[in-house]
């Protein structure tokens, strides 16, 4: 009776371990990807993209109208000029939407294999939309119908070898971007041809998006450096080591980087020389970046507090702590700074920037939950 | 940061990824992780032998006692009664210095490798940002960071996803259509192998059915984990399973040499006698018919002998000539019961 019983005991623990296991893989998920047009902030996060109102975080939209099985959105929105929102997925493709509606207007288009991830946003750049994949490939397509303009690499060459997780920037004629395989990258953004390549392995993989000012490309590497190369050869200008994995991009201003750690510094480095002017310790790691206001910086550090400063005395103006970690950069528009949260309670909230002081909340599905976490 | 995390996942996280450091330079990164986790598996069996090489031993002694007189007389005499058979049988254990449980050892350590090893593989292979930032709080500041991300792919397969051999034929079928999951095949294989080989028949006892049943259940829990989990975890079952087969195996070959039939009336004597390193080993002060020394003693007790043999003058009849040698050897044969011996 006793090894009777053993059996389907037996059985049972084996499905209720392999599915305490999660699933038995590797999960796949990000936080909340954040952008705005001024007036709309729009957020992917999970299974939907909000449009909210910035002035009163009312629901504007949300996309799909139904929730998909197994679609995930965690890549920044773009928004083009003539009022389009073009949203990745986790499915590798894209869908543009009307910014007013949350119509679609063309898609959801297939971009390469479905194993690969739309982790970064898109960026608009004249007439094209430029999405970074997780398959190692950044595709061009055309803004008014999707329809593909060019790939790199080519899908006749090998992708690269690891995954873009980092939305492109652009100048008038080319294409920059970092990739997970410890490099950056320089296309021509009419053709798609390699204009260069960094010239030596970073040292690091690269998560977030370079950032390019006064002829210099600026990135932050796992490899605990901040690297700047030439824009126009990808030579190395100067190197700063951080000490610890660098996540996000650095916010410049005033010929200044700011940028976090792992390890919870906030560093400021002279962008011409690349030595550091300062920098400051606060209570946990940093792996979003961080916003720039008017003689402020807004800093989200991952234990779930915001931090505001004031750059020239760096005096704390406000911090506020939050329902969840913090992985995403604020958004600073006019006097209100946004920030998501993820894995917390409400999913989106607005402060004033002088004060901190709440302005609104915004949770799926709604809630009366303040965001000042106590 | 909790304590499974300090004492288990992080040292193990942490191992591997020394590992790949070492090997990916030397190998190239492709397949680093797959062959850092086989390098793993072979250390964890290094670590753990003593405790294998105990669990064979005391699977012998509980094979050994069965046979014991006063075991069979206990059987027969409280067969009605469950309890006072038990009683009687943990008082005999006792009485022979067995500890029926210390073969679980073990297998219960093998718990927390696996579950520890399996939570190493999926954080180390985060192939999205969450799991990547989480990832980084597990690594330690001496590790570098220019290894990430780690390349999870080995031969065909995806070490952080569950295991399937890609056949284009198959595609569109039930269960197959993603592809065979031949390691989860060979897991099972494996598997019953090594139990087969660890934990041989105890015809006609409840312990006997016990083992029996699990001699079918483990292979297919294992083959399930295999198929459900990580392919990187699946590695690691074949791998600890085939190496557990080779080293039984090897015990297996090292118990069962057979002697020749001189030497064994020539120990014999010297332990009768109780001269040379036969007083010092003597066995407890009730020995039951123990099964031979085997594994890593048995090898270096044999190469010991025959080392000093060939230093030693010829013996003479009475063996007093060779009494390092047959001391030494006098380990192995005193323990043996005839039968043991007989068998070869």
């Amino acid at each position: 009776m006793r090894l009777k019983l053993r059996t389907p005991l037996l059985i049972g623990g084996a499905i209720l371990l392999s599915a305490c296991a999660g699933a038995g893989f590797r999960s796949a998920t990000s936080w909340p990807g954040l952008s705005s047009d001024g007036e709309t902030i729009y957020m992917a996060f999970e299974q939907a993209v909000y449009a909210i109102d910035a002035g009163n975080g009312n629901l504007k939209w949300s996309y799909p109208p139904e929730s998909e099985s197994g679609r995930t959105f965690f890549a920044q929105p773009a928004v083009s000029e003539d009022g389009l929102v073009f949203i990745g997925d986790f499915e590798n493709k894209v869908v543009a939407l009307n910014a007013s509606t949350g119509a679609v207007e063309w898609g959801p288009i297939q971009l390469g294999e479905d194993s690969g991830r739309i982790v970064g946003g898109a960026t608009v750049a004249g007439n094209k939309l430029l999405v970074p994949s997780g398959d190692g490939r950044l595709y061009a397509r055309d803004l008014s119908d999707g329809s593909a303009i060019w790939t790199f690499p080519s899908e006749f060459s090998e992708p690269l070898e690891e995954a873009i997780w980092s939305a492109p920037v652009v100048d008038s004629e080319r294409v920059f971007f970092t990739s997970m395989d410890h490099n950056v990258y320089a296309v021509d953004l009419a053709q798609g041809g390699q204009l260069w390549m960094a010239t030596r392995d970073i040292g690091g993989a690269i998560a977030d998006s370079p950032v390019l000012v006064d002829n210099l490309l600026l990135a932050g590497t796992f490899g605990h450096e901040l690297i700047a190369l030439e824009e126009d050869r990808g030579r190395e200008a100067w190197i700063f080591n951080a000490g610890n994995w660098i996540w996000g991009s650095p916010a410049v201003g005033d010929g200044v980087a700011y940028f976090g750690d792992l390890a919870g510094q906030l560093h400021a480095v002279d962008i011409r020389s690349g030595s550091e002017i300062w920098s400051e310790t606060l209570s946990s790691r940093i792996s979003a970046s961080p916003a720039l206001g008017e003689d402020r910086i807004f800093v989200a550090a991952e234990s779930g507090t915001l931090y505001a400063r004031e750059i020239s005395s760096k005096r704390d103006l406000w911090s506020v702590p939050l329902d969840g970690d913090l992985h995403t950069k604020p958004l600073v528009i006019g006097d209100t700074v946004y920030i998501a949260t993820n894995g917390g309670e409400p999913l989106l909230c607005a402060f004033d920037v002088e004060n901190g002081t709440e302005r609104w909340s915004y949770t799926p599905g709604g809630s009366d939950k303040r965001c000042r976490s106590e | 940061m909790n304590i499974w995390d300090t004492l288990i996942l992080n040292p193990m996280i942490n191992a591997l990824l020394y590992i790949y450091n070492f090997l990916g330079p030397t190998v190239g990164l492709a397949g680093a992780f797959g062959l850092a986790i086989i390098v793993f598996t072979i250390l964890i069996r290094l670590i753990t032998l003593p405790l294998t090489y105990k669990q064979q031993q005391s699977t012998q002694k509980m094979q050994a006692i069965q046979k014991d007189k006063e075991y069979i007389k206990i059987q027969e005499k409280y067969k009605g009664d469950k309890k006072k058979l038990q009683e009687e049988q943990m008082k005999l254990y006792q009485k022979k210095g067995i500890n029926p449980f210390a073969g679980c050892v073990p297998t219960i350590i093998q718990l927390p490798i696996i579950f520890g090893l399996y939570g190493a593989i999926i954080r180390s292979l985060a192939d999205s940002p969450s799991p990547l930032l989480q990832f980084s709080e597990h690594i330690y500041s001496s590790v570098s960071s220019t290894i990430i991300p780690l390349d999870s792919q080995f031969l065909w397969m995806d070490l952080g996803q569950p295991e399937r051999f890609p056949v284009p034929a198959l595609e569109g079928l039930p269960i197959i259509g993603d592809g065979i999951p031949i390691l989860a095949v060979i897991v099972i294989i494996t598997s019953y192998l090594q139990t087969k080989l660890t934990t041989p028949p105890q015809p006609g006892s409840q312990g006997g059915g016990m083992t029996q049943m699990m001699g079918i259940y483990m292979p297919l829990l294992l083959g399930w984990f295999a198929y459900t989990l990580a392919a990187g975890l699946a590695l690691y079952f074949v791998v600890s399973n085939t190496l557990a087969i080779a080293q039984a195996l090897i015990m297996k070959r090292y118990r069962s040499e057979p002697e020749p039939q001189g030497k064994k009336k020539k120990s014999a004597q010297t332990g009768k006698n109780g001269k040379g390193k036969s007083k010092k080993l003597a066995p407890p002060k009730e020995p039951i018919e123990e099964p031979k020394q085997t594994g890593v003693l048995a090898l270096l007790a044999n190469a010991q002998a025959s080392l000093l043999k060939r230093l030693s003058p010829p013996a003479d009849s009475t063996g007093q000539g060779s009494k390092s040698s047959d001391g030494a050897k006098d380990q192995t044969d005193q323990s043996t019961p005839k039968k043991a011996d007989a068998k070869g």
